[in-house]
């Protein structure tokens, strides 16, 4: 086994978002080569921005993601208001927290149940478990669509959400649609334990393997934080206030990867739920701490299997935040928030919101008649593209004596336990021609 | 992107029609089309596509008939084969009792905002037909 030769070469790794190739190559045990690459072309959503009317620019980017649309809304609202000067109602701002965990929710549930289950069961793709675990899928089926029909209810639509605006919301839901979405999401819950313990049964079969790096995600004093907080790193003591992101991300090409990659501290760091989990976890609510517990999360973890674990924990974590805040709504007057006025000004505006994937940036620059001027959209896959080559410069020696079919297969299974969203994170790349 | 706004131009057709039916506007579903199918009786999709027909020909399709040509590196959350969605949902025995499916010969598929007028007036006539079918059952569009 020391002096196999051994080239994988996976072109178009299925069951994620967009396309990554992995390259492997040792040559009589001598590992040559390890590269994540990325292929995907540049999207240009930043320069579409230039010129809009700030109206129109959520909306806009909104559109980045059809999974991740929720989380993109409001990173570019509140970057909008942050350079408008504008804060929003405690009614917006647990109306815009309840759709971003119907997001959290749906797609968590989604991505561990269809996407990392099949391996850890051996198959290709959900489609044989209809057969094997009927159940299990009618229940991620109905976590599904009641995710998709809060977004309905809350944001007007399931993806691209149009009732949240700058400043406020354009219709509220009524008192009795909200109550019938706790009754369900109190059900809910039920049902998370239930997918708990099935995925409790199969995470024996995540590789061991442990890497030391920094994790980044936002912190908020209040709570777990996904829509407020501060960036705070495992690295360093003091968090950064979300104006100083481009301290953390530092993005830089890398010739492998038409999407930037980002460090801060090492020479890369890692986000989204297992960040969020290893900076937060003594914020979770009472029962998500317990899943956690069950699963195995007791205190921090530098295995990036785990993150889909963590997953698991964050769908039963968004799920109680949702009742707590339909719970605060059901008990205050809700008022309509359409009239407003927006005070435009020339400026630059930073916002900064948890999606599935991880911490999400915008930041804009609006001239005086609120026209976009200047853009730039950091996204958690990005943030984590340097992290995926470091673990597989780690994982390869550790794993190749296994040989080349288990050792292509956990590389693909580490890829995919990052989540990552490919094609959304290669954003606009700033070329100069000498 | 031009003509392939067809099907979201027919529901907005529809959807002032106060009719017996839920009409929404999908656009790229992906696996989210399941939790629209759960639980109806009966479904009708309609949608721009590419079948060799004059510009603005409107066919009505049985599943029976369609042989999807859209190549995927496998499944995806973003943007799965609709035909593979509703074979999965009849497979967990939560699809629809009938699906049908209107398709409208598209011209040009860049980017635009409008349709090009062929294609305008066979989304008017898949409406209409459309319309018909939905005044006998409760479906969605």
């Amino acid at each position: 086994m020391s002096n196999e030769t051994i080239h994988i070469d996976v072109h178009h790794i299925t069951r994620v978002e967009g396309h990554g190739n992995i390259v492997v190559d040792i040559e009589k045990g001598k590992i040559e080569k390890v590269e994540w690459q990325v292929p995907e072309a540049p999207r240009f959503f930043e320069a579409m921005l230039i010129g809009r009317h700030y109206a129109e620019v959520a909306h806009i980017t909104s559109r980045i993601c059809g999974i991740c649309s929720i989380g993109h809304t409001f990173a570019s609202l509140k970057a909008t208001e942050n350079a408008f000067g504008i804060d929003i109602s405690e009614q917006s701002r647990r109306l815009r927290d309840i759709l971003l965990h119907a997001e959290t929710l749906q797609s968590h549930i989604l991505h561990v149940c269809y996407l990392v289950v099949p391996d850890l069961l051996k198959v290709n793709s959900v489609i044989p478990l209809i057969q094997t675990h009927r159940e299990v899928v009618l229940l991620v089926t109905k976590l599904h669509r009641l995710a998709n029909e809060t977004c309905d209810i809350v944001g007007g639509r399931t993806t691209h959400p149009i009732r949240a605006c700058v400043g406020g919301w354009t219709m509220i839901p009524t008192k009795k649609q909200l109550e019938e979405l706790k009754k369900r999401h109190i059900e809910a819950l039920s049902d998370l334990k239930k997918l708990a313990e099935v995925v409790k049964s199969l995470a024996g079969g995540l590789p061991k393997f442990e890497r030391e790096t920094e994790y980044v995600s936002l912190i908020d004093s209040k709570e777990y934080a996904f829509y407020d907080g501060q960036i705070k790193s495992s690295d360093v003591a003091s968090p950064l206030p979300v104006h100083e992101y481009e301290r953390v991300t530092n993005e830089y090409i890398s010739p492998q990867s038409t999407a930037k990659w980002a460090k801060f501290n090492r020479d890369a760091y890692f986000v989204g739920a297992l960040a969020r989990y290893n900076n937060n976890h003594q914020q979770l609510t009472e029962l998500s701490r317990q899943v956690a517990h069950s699963l195995g999360l007791n205190g921090t973890s530098s295995n990036p299997f785990m993150n889909s674990v963590a997953q698991v924990v964050e769908t039963v974590f968004s799920t109680e935040k949702t009742i707590e805040h339909i719970d605060w709504l059901l008990n205050h007057e809700l008022k309509e928030e359409k009239e407003l006025k927006i005070n435009v000004r020339a400026g630059r505006g930073i916002g900064a919101v948890e999606v599935p994937r991880g911490i999400l940036f915008h930041d804009y620059t609006y001239d005086a008649k609120g026209i976009c001027v200047k853009a730039n959209c950091i996204i958690p896959t990005n943030q984590n593209l340097a992290n995926i080559q470091k673990d597989m410069e780690k994982l390869v020696p550790e794993f190749k004596s296994r040989g080349k079919e288990e050792l292509q297969f956990i590389l693909e299974m580490l890829v995919r336990a990052y989540d990552p969203c490919i094609s959304c994170s290669t954003h606009y790349l700033h070329v100069e021609f000498k | 992107m031009g003509d392939d706004g067809a099907g979201t131009y027919v529901v907005s057709l529809i959807i002032n029609e106060n009719l017996r039916a839920e009409c929404v506007t999908l656009i790229t579903p992906g696996y989210d089309l399941i939790t629209y199918l759960q639980g109806r009786e009966k479904a009708i999709i309609v949608d721009a596509a590419q079948f060799g027909g004059k510009p603005g020909e409107v066919r009505r399709i049985e599943r029976s008939e369609i042989i999807p040509k859209k190549k995927s590196s496998g499944f995806s959350l973003h943007d799965s084969d609709i035909f593979k969605i509703i074979d999965y949902a009849e497979k967990l025995k939560i699809a629809p009792k009938d699906v049908s499916v209107y398709c409208i010969q598209q011209l040009r598929v860049e980017p635009g905002e409008e349709l090009s007028p062929e294609v305008k007036t066979g989304a008017i006539r898949a409406a209409n037909l459309i319309t018909q079918e939905i005044i006998r059952e409760s479906i969605i569009v």
